[in-house]
């Protein structure tokens, strides 16, 4: 089920009013139940695997609390062997064939006919981290199965996170909520936000990309160049348009899930960049790769490594592609670099206590992820390379005129409006994100008059309903994973 | 919680009303412009279907039959009416059907000549069709409640949108090809063929057609020939008229297609695709649209096909 449908309205609202109403004992069934439907709504039959992995995990995880000495790692490999084993077969498989095919003068090896489930990445990783979690003595076991099955299924995060950690979610499932004014009213305005940015600027500005990323080869120059850029907006509306509206959804109910984006594009370096992005997937990295790895315990140019290692596992979590890992390598690279030149040549380092410093700052990591987002986006590595070869090419005002928003008609004959208004609402947004550097707009428009801060709460309605990509419902993309 | 209801009933309440005044206001507005486009010719071809005595011969298709008969040489060949009631693609093949089963009698004959893999359509182009003629809501069909909620929904967005944007943002006024309004068509329902002489290369195409199953399709198909069958009428398939440039994108596609009628559909096949590929220069402005005098070509081509089984 797509949070930008008409679908999941009906089931949210069915599913928090029902929360509510029912009594304590029996809420995690409920959630649990809307849960399963929720998930089943895109594949039934893929609610066997998570079947499979919660019942490995929650006995891993009794069994882990209860055992001694060596026994309590077995059954934690245990675990981590279902988990990764479900990613390896289901993700990784026909991309491992494939490379191995390759080497070999006729196709060998048979390919799986599968689909990938929805969210299979998520939801192990999450998985993952409980078994982690107890076998550091972080968390206690679970022992109420129901319990355990909703924190690996819980619906607002079950799909594309955020990658939650037990100790966070887990007694929160045990708490009684009650109906809180103010928690359903912030989740709904979280919600809406979420809304905003998936489907009136993610999902238009995905109509341009599209355009131009699956057919790079007939552009070249500034189409190439605004798609790109188009794209690193697009990703961030929709992959944190999906976040607001879970923590949103959750919130409604009384739970409190992490934050997964904190306006990352105002970053001032690429570590920042990745303590504001996908943060419970950079930390769930931080947390299970890169300490126990050795952390920054190990010599300095093994910490460099471990790091370039963890980011291009990280770009295969993403994806079964080369594209994916090169995306990856890319961030680590980068970040390695930045550690070099940290350590190494410190006079290089812009003083970013001015404006326009901060500014150059911005601009250059913006520049640096973006073209990472090349690979990311890009179908083959072919076409990545072509688009970063073409990317400087016949820059002209000309070469837009090839650009479908401005010769065709998309969106029924009002390409060239809904594009500008796209472009505002992307503009009113990074002014939002802007301003809250430094306060909460919600609470700042708490302090408001009533009949201003409703008015804007309707307008932000009739935009999204104006002005969103309803036609047909994008999937988000970080599904995919 | 009381409080949360009150307001939210309030605002849910207000928007709503004002999202449909504003809609109400627009189409109000904008009734007689929407009138006088290409959708507004149902009005004249449902009158003109209505008035013809049996026996007829009614053509169904999308632009393909718009563009591709010259029905008035039809009637002069098969001495008996001929309505062309086809306007476009994006109806959906349940749509097109649904729309002649009333008015077909005993005797009469039905030419099916739809685009390759048509689909149900696009359900705004519908709505807005339903409110040039009432009629034709009960031609659209739906596959539940909610669906037929969330499509007039969704019209209602988008029709506001198109206002504000064209109308009120860029007080755009653009007027569509002569080719696409209502005065475009002759009594018989087709495009006049002194608008489409020339030939606007390179044609609009919607790039290679994929191989898919259309067993719901001629299912949909199978039961309409059975019920215009217990009418006492009779029905036919044509292939659609198509550029050659497109037919050799896809030439396995349509001729799976083909096989799949030839296996499944329960009426009289009268050609072969390849019998309606024409040179891309025989084509107005996509790879559908025949212009004139190619339409004449391809409609006697039809009359020879179809005489046979008419006899």
């Amino acid at each position: 089920m797509l949070f930008n449908s008409v679908e999941f309205i009906i089931f949210f609202i069915v599913v928090t009013a029902g929360y509510f109403v029912i009594p304590h004992k029996f809420r995690w069934f409920w959630l649990l139940s809307a849960s399963c439907y929720f998930y089943m709504f895109f594949k039934p039959v893929y609610i066997l695997i998570l079947g499979f992995t919660i019942v490995i995990d929650y006995f891993a995880g009794i069994f882990i609390e209860n055992a001694v000495g060596y026994k309590r790692k077995t059954f934690l490999i245990i675990s981590l062997i279902a988990n990764i084993g479900v990613l390896a077969i289901f993700k990784y498989y026909n991309f491992f064939i494939e490379n191995i095919n390759s080497f070999a003068p006729s196709p060998f090896l048979p390919y799986l006919s599968i689909l990938l489930p929805i969210g299979l990445s998520f939801h192990t990783f999450q998985a993952m981290s409980y078994t982690i979690e107890v076998y550091r003595g972080n968390q206690k076991a679970e022992r109420h199965f129901g319990i355990y099955a909703l924190y690996v299924m819980f619906y607002p995060q079950l799909v594309a996170g955020p990658i939650e950690r037990p100790q966070n979610v887990l007694y929160q499932f045990h708490i009684k909520h009650h109906f809180s004014y103010e928690n359903v009213t912030n989740g709904l305005k979280l919600m809406a936000w979420g809304m905003f940015k998936k489907v009136v600027v993610g999902d238009h500005l995905a109509i341009m990309v599209d355009k131009v990323y699956n057919n790079p080869t007939q552009y070249e120059g500034l189409p190439l160049i605004i798609a790109t850029v188009f794209f690193a907006f697009q990703i961030y509306c929709d992959f944190s348009g999906y976040s607001d509206i879970a923590l949103g959804s959750a919130q409604v109910m009384g739970f409190k899930l992490m934050q997964n984006f904190d306006r990352p594009y105002f970053s001032k370096s690429i570590s920042e960049f990745w303590r504001r992005w996908h943060i419970s997937l950079s930390t769930w990295f931080r947390d299970y790769l890169y300490i126990p790895l050795g952390g920054s315990r190990v010599p300095y140019y093994r910490q460099l490594f471990n790091l370039f290692i963890v980011f291009m596992v990280s770009g295969l979590w993403h994806g079964a592609s080369w594209n994916f890992i090169i995306w990856g390598a890319l961030h680590g690279l980068l970040l390695v670099l930045a550690r070099l030149r940290e350590r190494f040549l410190p006079t290089l380092h812009l003083k970013a206590n001015n404006l326009v410093a901060k500014i150059i700052h911005i601009l250059i990591v913006f520049i640096l992820v973006d073209f990472c987002w090349v690979f990311f986006r890009a179908r083959t590595f072919a076409d990545a390379k072509y688009i970063i070869t073409h990317l400087f090419s016949n820059i002209s005002l000309n070469s837009l005129k090839n650009v479908d928003f401005v010769r065709n008609n998309i969106l029924l004959g009002e390409s060239k409006q809904l594009f500008l208004v796209t472009v505002l609402s992307l503009v009113l947004m990074e002014i939002v994100h802007y301003f809250q550097r430094n306060l909460s707009i919600r609470s700042y428009l708490s302090t408001q008059n009533k009949w201003l801060r409703w008015g804007l709460y309707c307008l932000l309605i009739s935009w999204i309903l104006l002005f969103g990509a309803f036609e047909k419902p994008a999937q988000f993309i970080y599904f995919q994973f | 919680m009381r409080q949360f209801f009150i307001k939210s009933t309030l605002i849910t309440l207000f928007v709503t009303l004002s999202f449909y005044s504003a809609f109400r206001y627009v189409r109000a507005k904008e009734f007689l412009i929407g009138s006088q486009t290409m959708a507004g010719a149902i009005i004249d071809k449902h009158k003109r279907l209505n008035d013809l005595p049996s026996p007829k011969l009614i053509l169904i298709g999308g632009s393909n039959v718009m563009f591709g008969f010259n029905s008035p040489y039809m009637e002069q060949e098969l001495k008996m009416p001929v309505q062309n009631m086809a306007l476009a693609a994006s109806l959906g093949l349940s749509f097109m059907l649904n729309e002649v089963k009333e008015d077909i009698k005993k005797g009469d004959v039905v030419l099916l000549s739809i685009e390759y893999f048509l689909n149900e359509g696009d359900d705004n182009i519908k709505l807005f069709l339903a409110e040039l003629y009432p009629p034709a809501k009960k031609y659209i069909e739906f596959p539940n409640v909610l669906e037929d909620l969330k499509a007039n929904c969704k019209y209602i967005f988008r029709e506001l949108r198109k206002y504000l944007l064209l109308k009120v943002l860029s007080n755009d006024n653009h007027i569509d090809d002569v080719a696409y309004s209502r005065k475009a068509f002759n009594k018989n329902g087709n495009i006049r063929e002194e608008l489409r002489l020339v030939s606007h290369l390179p044609l609009n195409d919607g790039g290679p057609i994929a191989r898919k199953s259309y067993s719901e399709s001629i299912t949909k198909i199978n039961k309409f020939v059975e019920l215009m069958e217990s009418k006492g009428a009779k029905v036919y398939f044509v292939f659609p008229c198509l550029a050659e440039s497109q037919y050799k994108l896809s030439p396995e596609a349509i001729e799976d297609l083909h096989q799949q009628y030839k296996k499944s559909l329960k009426t009289k096949i009268i050609n072969s695709p390849i019998d309606s590929v024409y040179p891309d220069s025989c084509f107005y402005d996509t790879i559908y649209h025949l212009r004139s005098p190619y339409h004449t070509v391809h409609t006697k081509k039809v009359i020879k096909d179809l005489e046979q089984y008419l006899e």
